[in-house]
């Protein structure tokens, strides 16, 4: 008999680490093999409370663990931030479409995040780092809402080291520690330009940033077809058989979760 | 085609044998409405003419709520129990185009559908009567089934003209030939005269309706929420969610956790687009706030995403949204108010 769709994959949490007051990133290491493409989703579930969709925020390379950053918003959230080294859960998938990046390749790439959303973007570019060579340039314009609600502060550090890359960071309130730009994350790409008839641009956050950001994009000079978004929907099974996550003709789990925009444009309930 | 020709009290000793070797569900009259039940011995007199049953022919295939995996445990191996449908109507086995595409024939599938597909054998019939929220016609499907049975019962004088739809059909026509006669011509030709009758019968209550043309339903459920329609109808919804639960083609379900007997099970319910939490995403954003969108996301479902994915709406005319719903919603008062 094929495998049981619904059926999770016993998991161990091998460390839960404490990225801002309300951002969490798990490694797990799944007891059977299980390697993900950049930017497919999995869904987590804690046995006997529920369980829900994530993107994986590590390096795809690495095949035997990976993490997921996860924010803390409703009850299998609280859940999972309840989490301990040691403790077991499910997971299944990976499911959907992720970046292509075949497509990305010898391209100027220009990643704009928001938030928690930087935590699917984080693998991308982990992706890309593995490969720097193939791309022309890697940018990423994050912003969050004030200094403490950076994610992966320290490591992007790192990541300025990449060659090729360039990375900047905004939040919308300052701090008395803040030296950087100060507003929402379109204002980071604000007279910001690149060789448009070869560039791509990726965009992940919250719905309200994925919109402005979009509309950003476009008016600086991006198609919609170099657009690429994560959309976010209301899941359940994963793999385009329970009906939630439906946009227009597509589920965003199986035919997503990575869209162009030209693909979604003209649907309703895009952004909301 | 070769038809056949059983009677009444044979096919009772038939589903008495076949009930030995699988569940037999058949149709039973309660007041005005027919029901799926467990076929009894003792009565052996199932219907098999009338209309369809109130319970949508789905729940066979896919529980309103069941288990679907343990955790951490090896599941058992494949779905063997075996059953019987006795008095599927066409507007029945017309839902399988949907259930089907969604579990059978797109990728990933679902084995334990497969398999109750596979193990279940499905003797429908023609339809003798049809009830008022009947409109299986007005969508280019009769009401007798052409396809997608085992065997097809056709209600002439007192017995049944048999048709063969498939080779499990056949073999069991075989295996039981000493009941099975050949049918006449004369036979033959009153199952014709039968269905002309139904179907112009049921004509005549589709006239009465004054649909708009079923070719226009895309392009009329794409009319959007400044469209008063939906709105119009969305006052009277209570999200109870039977609309959903008793369509043929509905489908969405939720996957629910819960402990058991110190074991963890994975479960699913069947779920309703019509209820708040359903396109809900963390944090509690829905894109669907109001009750008309909804609404209207049944309707687009069917009328507009079938058609694109599949080729074919997700409706088939059998009226049990409309006999179900606590707040009288008609789709075909829908249709109209859209035409206007």
């Amino acid at each position: 008999m094929d495998k049981n769709l619904y059926k999770p994959i016993e998991a161990v949490v091998e460390d839960a680490i404490q990225e801002t007051s309300n951002i969490k990133t798990l490694v797990v290491k799944p007891k059977q093999a299980f390697g993900f493409a950049t930017g497919q989703f999995v869904e987590i579930t804690i046995p006997g409370t529920g369980g829900a969709p994530f993107t994986p925020s590590s390096n795809p390379a690495i095949k035997e663990r990976f993490d997921v950053t996860i924010m803390k918003v409703g009850r299998v959230t609280d859940k999972i931030h309840q989490l301990k080294k040691g403790d077991t859960i499910g997971v299944r998938g990976p499911y959907g479409a992720g970046y292509p990046l075949h497509d990305f390749k010898g391209k100027e790439v220009l990643i704009v995040g928001g938030g928690v959303g930087l935590a699917p973007l984080r693998s991308l570019l982990f992706a890309l780092f593995n490969e720097i060579d193939d791309y022309k340039k890697v940018t990423l314009k994050y912003g969050a809402r004030s200094p403490v609600d950076i994610v992966f502060k320290e490591a992007i550090k790192d990541w300025q080291k990449h060659k090729n890359t360039s990375i900047e960071l905004g939040v919308d309130r300052g701090d008395e520690t803040w030296k950087g730009k100060v507003g929402v994350v379109t204002t980071l790409l604000d007279g910001f330009t690149a060789d448009f008839n070869n560039s791509i641009a990726v965009v992940c956050g919250p719905p309200i940033m994925m919109k402005f950001a979009t509309l950003k994009l476009l008016a600086i000079g991006y198609k919609p077809r170099q657009i690429y978004l994560s959309m976010e929907k209301n899941m359940s099974c994963g793999f385009g058989k329970c009906g939630h996550c439906r946009l227009g003709p597509y589920y965003v789990c199986k035919d997503g979760p990575v869209f162009t925009y030209d693909r979604i444009k003209d649907f309703e309930e895009v952004w909301d | 085609m070769r038809l056949y020709y059983i009677e009444r009290s044979e096919l009772a000793q038939i589903l008495k044998e076949l009930n030995k070797r699988a569940s037999v569900h058949a149709q039973e009259k309660y007041k005005q409405d027919v029901h799926f039940s467990r076929f009894d011995e003792a009565k052996a007199d199932a219907i098999i003419g009338e209309f369809r049953a109130e319970e949508p022919i789905k729940s066979f295939f896919t529980r309103a709520k069941e288990r679907v995996a343990d955790y951490f445990t090896p599941d058992a191996q494949g779905w063997k129990e075996k059953a019987v449908i006795v008095g599927a109507k066409s507007c029945d086995l017309e839902s399988f185009k949907i259930q089907d595409f969604v579990y059978k024939d797109s990728q990933p599938q679902e084995q334990t559908y497969i398999d109750k597909r596979e193990n279940t054998f499905i003797i429908s019939a023609d339809c003798t009567a049809f009830k008022s929220v009947c409109y299986c016609l007005y969508l280019g499907i009769k009401p007798y089934p052409e396809k997608g049975f085992d065997i097809n019962l056709s209600l002439v004088r007192g017995g049944f003209v048999a048709e063969a739809g498939s080779e499990k059909g056949q073999k069991l026509v075989n295996e039981f030939n000493k009941y099975f006669r050949e049918a006449t011509q004369e036979e033959a030709r009153a199952r014709e005269a039968a269905r002309r009758d139904i179907c112009d019968r049921l004509e005549v209550s589709i006239s009465k309706m004054d649909l708009p043309p079923m070719d226009s339903l895309q392009s009329l459920v794409r009319k959007g929420l400044e469209n008063s329609t939906w709105q119009k109808w969305a006052d009277k919804c209570v999200e109870c969610g039977a609309c959903t639960h008793s369509c043929p083609t509905c489908h969405c379900f939720l996957l629910y956790d819960r402990p058991k007997s110190g074991e963890y099970i994975k479960g699913r319910v069947w779920d309703s687009c019509q209820y708040y939490g359903f396109a809900v995403v963390a944090g509690g954003a829905t894109p669907r706030q109001k009750l008309a969108q909804r609404l209207r996301n049944r309707y687009v479902k069917k009328f507009d995403f079938f058609p694109d994915v599949a080729k074919t709406i997700a409706c088939t005319g059998c009226g049990r949204c409309i006999e179900a719903c606590l707040g009288k919603i008609d789709m075909r008062e829908v249709f109209k108010d859209l035409a206007k």
